[in-house]
C-alpha cells in the first residue's frame, strides 16, 4: 500500500495555553479528495494551520511525502499550497500580480516563465482574465475566491489544501468551484479541503472526516457519510424533535 | 543627547563610619500579627511596614555615593511609574515625559529661590502648571491614536526643551543653581540622605495609589484603553476621557519627581529634561517591564545604574576618544531587549510556571437572580427600518427592517458574510448606517455611540471575542457592572473604593455562576478555550443589566452540555423580561431556543418567521444551509 | 520681505522637501514590510555624508571599517545555516566588503568626487541589511512598541559610532556640479537641480521596480499579507533585508545630496530624519503622494522659519506641525476601527 501524501497521527494542536486540537488522525492518499467537515469552532482553520506549520504542533505527527512535515517555508517548498479562509489576497496588487506571485515557490527549481500556467488559470477562471489588471480588493467575494484558487494552482501543488473554499459564497459560485474542484481532482490533484457547507464537500470528495471539538467525531468514504444521518441531523439541522433536551 | 545623571562634581566618600548608626526602631507590633487574623491581612501589613522600615533604615546606612544614586533611581522611578501607566497599561507611548519633569523643576526653582515660597509652594506650583499643560496637550492627544501621538510627544518635548534652554528668566543653559532644600517648617531635608528618604517614601505613596487604582474599578477600564476600547466603549466606559485622565496622571507624577529633583540637586538646567531623558525613561519602562509597575523601579534601578557604571569605567578604558558611555548602554539597551522584549519582569515570570488552569464543570441550575427593570411584556426594544450600510462598494446591510421585543429571543441567521455582524455594529453604535432608521428602547438611536447605547441598556458580545486576557474571567466579567459604580479617580487611588469594588464584584460573580463559570473565576482569561471565552463575555453582557442582548455567535465551540446551560440561562433571561438578538450558526441551539428568525443574504433579510416555517422554506434552505444539486 | 528673497526660500524649502520625502520613502518601505520604524536611518544620512567627505580628503572613513567588522560577523554566521545561505553569505559578505575595501584603498587617495560618492554608497548601503539580520529580525514578532525602542538604542549606537569615526566637527559632501543658473533674478544651484533629480530618478527607479520586478512585487506582497506572502514561499528573512537595504541606499544618496548644500557633523541626521519621520506620517504611514506633500510642507516651513525666527526654527516646525497631525489621526480613525 502507497504511503498517503499527508497523513496525521495523534495531532494536538492549539494557540498559546488553548489546546484545540485533541488527538486526530487522518490521511489524504495521492490523487483523492478528502474533507474534513464540522461547526464553527471545531478546530478545521485549526488543523490546516497545524499541517502547513503556521501553528506549533505540540504532540503527534504529521507526514507529509513520507517524512516529517517541516515548517511553512518547507512545505511550501514541497508543493503543499493552502488557499486560508480569509484568502490572504495582496488586496493593493493587480489580478496578474498576484498570480504571477502564486508562481514565486517554483522559481526555486529555475523557472522563469509564468505565462502558460497563467494561460492554464485564465482558461479555469475566465473571469479572472476580463479583470486581470484590476486590483484584487475592488473584486467581488467569488472572485477573490477564483483568485485565490487561481494563484494556489500558479504553484503547481502536490497537495492543495483549502480552508472553507464556499464561505460567502452564493450558491451558484459554490456549484461553480466545486466543480474546478472535481475537474482539478480528476486531474490528478490531491485536494484535503475543509468545509461547513457538507452537502457540497461530500458530494465531490472521495472520502470525509467529521471534526467535532477537535476529535474526529466519524468517518468514511463521502458517499457513506453522506447518507449518515447523525451527519444529516447534527449538520444540517433537520432535527425535529426536542427529545433529550 | 543626556540623561538624569549625578552631576560631575560628585563626591565620592571612602568610608562612611557604619558604628554608631543606632538599630532602627522595630515596627509597631500588635496590628496584623494578631492570632486567629487571616494571612491576607497579614500580608497587607507587612508590606508597607517593610516599606516604612527601609525608607528609615537604609539611608542611614549607605555610603554618601549609593545615596545619590538610590535618589536619582527613586526619582526616574516616579517618571517611569507614570509611563508604566500611560504606555504599559493604557498604550499611549510618549516620548514627552521629561518635559514635565523639567516644568516642575523649573517652577519649584522659580517659587522657592526668586520669590522665597516655601518648598511645599513650589510642588503645588509645579504640580497645578504640569496639570494643566498635561490637560491642555491631552484635549489633543487622547484621540490620537498610536503613532501620531509618539509624534505629538516628541515635538513637545522639542519645545519644551527648547523653551527651558531660551527663556531669559531661566538663565538657559548655565542653569540656576543654589536652590533651597527641601523643609517643612523648622524640619529640612538639606542632608541627602533625609532627601533620599523623603524621595523613596514618596516612590512607595505613589506606586501604592498606582496599584489601588489598577486594582479598581478604574483600573480595569484602563486595561481596556490598550487594543479593547470599542469593548471598552460597549459596557459605558467613556474611552477618551480615561485616557486623558492617565495621560494627566503620568504627567503628575512626572511632576512630583521634577520637583524632588529640583531640590536634591539644588541645581536645574535643560540638559535633563531633553527628548534624550524622555527616551531614556521609555528604554527603562521597557527594559523592567511595561505591563507591571514594578517594572519602573527595576527598569529604573538597571538604567540609572548602567550608565553610572559606563560613564565610570568606560572613560577608564578607552580614554576620550568619543562618548563610548551612551554608545555601550546603548548596545546594552539593545542585547537586553532581544533577550526579553517583553521586559525582564515578564522574562523572570516565566520561571514561576503557571498551572494548568483548574477548570470545574459548574453543575446544577443558575442561581435565582432578582428581575431586572420591569419590562412591559411586548415592549418594542429595538426596530430597525431599511437599514443600509456600504463598505467600499460592498453592500453589507441592504434595506434590513426587523423587530426585537421584551421577552422576546430573535435569532438572525445567515451565511457567512451576508451581513450580520455589520448589522450587529449599526445597532449597538459602532458604525452609523448609510440610510434608514433605528429606534432603540422607544428612541431614535442613529447617531449614538456604543456608550450611550449601552448606558441606555443594551449590551453586546462580539464575534472576535474581546478579552483581558492576563486578566482573571472574574475581573472581565466585573468589566461589565463598569456604570454600576461611582469610585472617581481619588476615590481610587486612596482605596476608598472597597465597599462599591466588593459589591461589584459580587455582582460579577453572581453573573459569572449564571453563565456556569462559577469553577474559574480566577484563571485567566486568555487561557480558557475559545467558547468559554464567548461565554465569559456573555456574563460580562449581564453585568450591564441590559434590556436587550446582543450575542454575537454565543454557542460557537461549546460542548454540547455548555449549550444546554446556555439554552437554559437565555430563557432564563427571557423570562425576566430580556429582548436577546443573536447570532448563530448552529441551527439546532436556534431552533429549539428562538421565537422568530430572521434569515439573511448578501446584505438582505430573506425570510423572517417562527423556526419552523423558516426552517421549511426553501429558499432559506438553499441559500443558508448550502447546496451543490 | 520681498519676492525674491521667498522665492529663494522657496527653492531651499523644496530642496530639503525633496530629501525629507526621500527618507520617508525609506521609512515607509522599511515600516509596511517589518513593522519598524528605522530611526537610524537619519544616521545613516549623516555617516553618507561624512564618509564622502572623509574620502573626498584622501582619508579611510572609519565606516568602512564599520563595514568589515560586521561583514565578517555576517560571514560567520550565515556559514552555519546550510549551504545555500553559506554560498549567498561568502558573496555579499565576503566578496563584496573585500572588493569595496580593494577600491577604496586604492581611489581614495586619488580624491576623485565621482569615486568618492560611488564608494560612499557602497559602504552605507549595506549597513541596512546588516542591521536588519543583527538588531531587529532576532525580534521581529515583537511589538511595534519595542521595535521602536530597540530604533532609538541603535540611533545612540550610531551616533557613538559617527563621534568615533568622524569627530564633532561638520563635513560637506563634494557637490555634483558646481554649476548654477539664473531664472529670471532667482539664481538656481546646479547642486539643487541635482537633488530634485536625483529624487524624480528614484522615485522612478522604485516605481519600476515596485512594479515590473518579481522582487520588488513580493516586496509588496510582504507588505500587503504577510500570510499570504509566507504561503507563497517569500521569504521573510529577505524581503526585510531588502527593505533596509532600500532604506539606507535611500539615506546614503540622500546624504551625498544635502551634504554639498549645508555641512552635517555626526549627530546631524536625527534631526533630519525625524523631519522625514513627519513627513511618513503624514501619509498615514501608508500612503506615498500624501508624505510628498507633507515632506514639501515641512521643508517649505522649516525654511521660511529659519528666516525670520532660526532659534525658534524647531520649536515653530514643531509646534505648528501638531494641529495637521491631530487633523490627520482624526481622519484616519481609531486603530480598533481597521480592525
Amino acid at each position: 500500500m502507497t504511503v498517503p501524501l499527508l497523513q496525521l497521527a495523534g495531532l494536538r494542536a492549539g494557540y498559546g495555553h488553548v489546546e484545540v486540537l485533541h488527538d486526530v488522525a487522518l490521511a489524504v492518499p495521492e490523487g483523492r479528495m478528502v474533507a474534513i467537515v464540522g461547526p464553527n469552532g471545531a478546530g478545521k482553520t485549526t488543523l490546516m494551520s497545524a499541517v502547513m506549520g503556521l501553528l506549533p504542533r505540540i504532540a503527534g505527527t504529521v507526514q507529509y511525502r513520507g517524512t516529517p512535515a517541516g515548517t511553512t517555508e518547507a512545505m511550501v517548498a514541497g508543493g503543499a499550497i493552502l488557499v486560508p479562509e480569509h484568502r490572504a489576497l495582496f488586496a493593493d496588487m493587480s489580478v496578474e500580480d498576484n498570480l504571477l506571485l502564486g508562481f514565486y515557490p517554483r522559481r526555486r527549481t529555475g523557472e522563469r516563465d509564468a505565462r502558460p500556467s497563467m494561460q492554464e488559470v485564465f482558461a479555469i477562471f475566465p473571469r479572472l482574465a476580463e479583470r486581470r489588471r484590476q486590483l484584487a480588493a475592488t473584486l467581488s467575494g467569488g472572485e477573490r475566491q477564483m483568485l485565490a484558487l487561481g494563484r494556489a494552482l500558479m504553484g503547481r501543488p502536490r497537495l492543495l489544501l483549502l480552508d472553507e473554499p464556499s464561505l460567502g459564497l452564493a450558491p451558484m459560485l459554490v456549484r461553480e468551484i466545486f466543480r474546478v474542484l472535481a475537474e482539478l481532482r480528476s486531474r490528478g490533484l490531491s485536494i484535503l479541503l475543509v468545509e461547513q457547507n457538507v452537502r457540497a464537500a461530500l458530494q465531490v470528495s472521495d472520502y470525509g472526516y467529521v471534526l467535532e471539538m477537535g476529535e474526529v467525531a466519524a468517518e468514511g468514504p463521502s458517499a457513506e457519510l453522506a447518507q449518515n444521518p447523525r451527519v444529516l441531523e447534527t449538520y444540517l439541522g433537520q432535527r425535529r424533535s426536542h427529545a433529550g433536551q | 543627547m543626556s540623561r538624569i545623571a549625578p552631576p560631575s562634581g560628585l563626591v565620592r566618600p571612602s568610608a562612611i563610619a557604619a558604628a554608631g548608626v543606632e538599630a532602627p526602631p522595630l515596627p509597631a507590633s500588635g496590628a496584623g500579627l494578631r492570632p486567629g487574623h487571616g494571612a491576607r491581612s497579614l500580608r497587607r501589613c507587612i508590606a508597607p511596614l517593610a516599606a516604612a522600615a527601609l525608607i528609615a533604615l537604609v539611608p542611614a546606612i549607605l555610603p554618601a555615593f549609593y545615596v545619590t544614586l538610590l535618589g536619582y533611581v527613586g526619582m526616574a522611578t516616579l517618571v517611569a511609574l507614570g509611563l508604566v501607566l500611560l504606555t504599559g497599561i493604557s498604550g499611549q507611548t510618549s516620548f514627552g515625559q521629561a518635559s514635565f519633569v523639567g516644568l516642575a523643576a523649573y517652577a519649584t526653582t522659580v517659587l522657592t529661590k526668586f520669590v522665597d515660597a516655601p518648598p511645599l509652594a513650589g510642588l503645588a506650583a509645579g504640580l497645578v502648571l504640569t496639570g494643566a499643560v498635561a490637560w491642555l496637550l491631552g484635549l489633543v492627544t487622547a484621540r490620537l491614536s498610536g503613532h501620531f501621538l509618539a509624534l505629538v510627544s516628541v515635538a513637545w518635548g522639542i519645545s519644551f526643551f527648547a523653551l527651558f534652554g531660551t527663556i531669559p528668566q531661566l538663565h538657559g543653559f548655565s542653569g540656576i543653581g543654589n536652590i533651597p532644600p527641601l523643609r517643612l517648617g523648622p524640619l529640612s531635608a538639606a542632608s541627602p540622605r533625609v532627601n533620599l528618604a523623603v524621595i523613596w517614601a514618596a516612590v512607595a505613596i505613589v506606586m501604592a495609589m498606582s496599584a489601588s487604582l489598577l486594582d479598581s474599578r478604574l483600573g480595569r477600564a484602563i486595561r481596556t484603553l490598550n487594543g479593547a476600547r470599542l469593548m471598552g466603549a460597549s459596557v459605558g466606559i467613556d474611552t477618551v476621557r480615561l485616557s486623558r485622565t492617565v495621560f494627566v496622571i503620568a504627567a503628575l507624577y512626572a511632576a512630583i519627581a521634577g520637583f524632588l529633583f529640583a531640590h536634591f540637586q539644588r541645581f536645574v538646567s535643560p540638559t535633563p529634561f531633553s527628548l534624550g531623558a524622555s527616551i531614556d525613561y521609555l528604554f527603562m519602562v521597557i527594559i523592567g517591564g511595561a505591563g507591571s509597575l514594578w517594572g519602573a523601579p527595576v527598569g529604573a534601578a538597571l538604567v540609572v545604574v548602567l550608565r553610572d557604571q559606563f560613564n565610570d569605567w568606560i572613560p577608564r578604558i578607552t580614554g576620550q576618544a568619543g562618548d563610548f558611555e551612551s554608545l555601550v548602554f546603548a548596545l546594552a539597551v539593545i542585547v537586553l531587549l532581544q533577550r526579553a522584549p517583553d521586559g525582564l519582569l515578564a522574562l523572570l515570570a516565566r520561571f514561576r510556571r503557571r498551572s494548568a488552569p483548574h477548570i470545574e464543570p459548574d453543575a446544577g441550575a443558575p442561581p435565582e437572580t432578582p428581575p431586572a427593570a420591569a419590562a412591559t411584556p411586548g415592549e418594542e426594544l429595538l426596530s430597525l427600518d431599511a437599514i443600509s450600510r456600504n463598505f467600499g462598494g460592498l453592500a453589507a446591510n441592504r434595506d434590513v427592517s426587523f423587530s426585537v421585543h421584551a421577552a422576546e429571543i430573535v435569532a438572525l441567521i445567515g451565511p457567512n458574510g451576508a451581513g450580520k455582524t455589520t448589522l450587529f455594529n449599526v445597532i449597538s453604535g459602532v458604525l452609523p448606517p448609510d440610510s434608514g432608521s433605528i429606534r432603540l428602547f422607544g428612541a431614535a438611536a442613529k447617531r449614538l455611540s456604543p456608550r450611550r447605547v449601552a448606558a441606555m441598556g443594551l449590551a453586546r458580545t462580539f464575534q472576535h471575542v474581546k478579552l483581558l486576557p492576563g486578566r482573571s474571567v472574574l475581573e472581565n466579567v466585573a468589566l461589565g457592572a463598569h456604570l454600576s459604580g461611582r469610585a472617581g479617580l481619588l476615590r481610587c487611588m486612596l482605596r476608598l473604593d472597597r465597599a462599591e469594588e466588593a459589591r461589584l464584584l459580587s455582582a460579577a460573580r453572581t453573573q459569572a455562576e449564571r453563565a456556569g463559570l462559577g469553577g474559574m473565576l480566577h484563571v485567566p482569561a486568555g487561557d480558557l478555550p475559545l467558547g468559554q471565552q464567548r461565554v465569559v463575555e456573555i456574563a460580562r453582557a449581564l453585568c450591564v443589566r441590559p434590556r436587550l442582548l446582543l450575542l454575537d455567535e454565543p454557542a460557537a465551540g461549546l460542548r454540547l452540555p455548555e449549550k444546554q446551560r446556555l439554552a437554559a440561562l437565555l430563557r432564563h433571561l427571557r423570562a425576566e423580561g430580556i429582548g436577546v438578538l443573536l447570532v448563530e450558526h448552529d441551527m439546532d441551539f436556534v431552533m429549539q431556543l428562538a421565537d422568530r428568525v430572521v434569515v439573511m443574504d448578501f446584505g438582505q433579510k430573506i425570510a423572517e418567521g417562527p423556526p419552523d416555517r423558516v426552517q421549511s422554506d426553501p429558499a432559506v434552505m438553499e441559500a443558508y444551509l448550502g447546496g451543490v444539486a | 520681505m520681498d519676492w525674491f528673497v521667498f522665492l529663494a526660500l522657496l527653492q531651499d524649502g523644496i530642496t530639503t522637501g525633496a530629501i525629507y520625502l526621500l527618507l520617508a520613502i525609506g521609512l515607509l518601505i522599511v515600516f509596511s514590510v517589518t513593522r519598524v520604524i528605522f530611526v537610524p536611518q537619519g544616521d545613516l544620512l549623516a555617516f553618507g555624508t561624512l564618509t564622502v567627505a572623509a574620502l573626498q580628503s584622501g582619508r579611510l572613513p572609519g565606516t568602512l571599517w564599520l563595514l568589515d567588522g560586521v561583514s565578517v560577523l555576517a560571514l560567520l554566521a550565515s556559514l552555519f545555516q546550510g549551504r545555500r545561505a553559506a554560498m549567498r553569505g561568502l558573496l555579499a559578505w565576503g566578496l563584496y566588503p573585500a572588493a569595496v575595501t580593494a577600491a577604496a584603498l586604492l581611489l581614495a587617495p586619488r580624491e576623485l568626487p565621482a569615486v568618492s560618492i560611488l564608494l560612499a554608497l557602497a559602504i552605507v548601503t549595506p549597513m541596512g541589511p546588516l542591521i536588519w539580520r543583527f538588531a531587529f529580525r532576532p525580534v521581529a514578532g515583537a511589538s511595534v512598541l519595542a521595535l521602536l525602542i530597540l530604533s532609538m538604542a541603535l540611533h545612540f549606537v550610531l551616533i557613538g559610532l559617527g563621534l568615533v569615526f568622524f569627530g564633532p566637527e561638520e563635513a560637506s559632501a563634494p557637490p555634483i556640479t558646481d554649476a548654477s543658473f539664473d531664472l529670471g533674478s532667482l539664481n538656481v544651484s546646479g547642486q539643487t537641480l541635482a537633488v530634485l533629480a536625483s529624487c524624480g530618478v528614484l522615485v522612478l527607479g522604485l516605481r519600476w521596480f515596485f512594479g515590473a520586478t518579481i522582487h520588488g512585487k513580493a516586496l509588496r506582497a510582504a507588505a500587503s499579507d504577510r500570510l499570504g506572502a509566507r504561503l507563497v514561499g517569500i521569504d521573510a528573512g529577505a524581503t526585510g533585508a531588502l527593505a533596509f537595504g532600500l532604506a539606507s541606499f535611500i539615506a546614503a544618496l540622500a546624504g551625498v545630496l544635502i551634504g554639498a548644500i549645508t555641512p552635517l557633523s555626526y549627530d546631524a541626521g536625527f534631526d533630519i530624519g525625524l523631519k522625514g519621520f513627519v513627513a511618513a506620517i503624514m501619509g498615514g504611514l501608508v500612503s506615498y503622494p500624501m508624505a510628498a506633500a507633507g515632506a514639501v510642507l515641512v521643508g517649505v516651513l522649516e525654511s521660511l522659519s529659519s528666516f525670520w525666527a532660526s532659534a525658534y526654527r524647531e520649536v515653530i516646525v514643531f509646534t505648528l506641525l501638531i494641529p495637521v497631525l491631530v487633523w490627520l489621526s482624526l481622519r484616519s480613525g481609531s486603530p480598533e476601527d481597521r480592525a
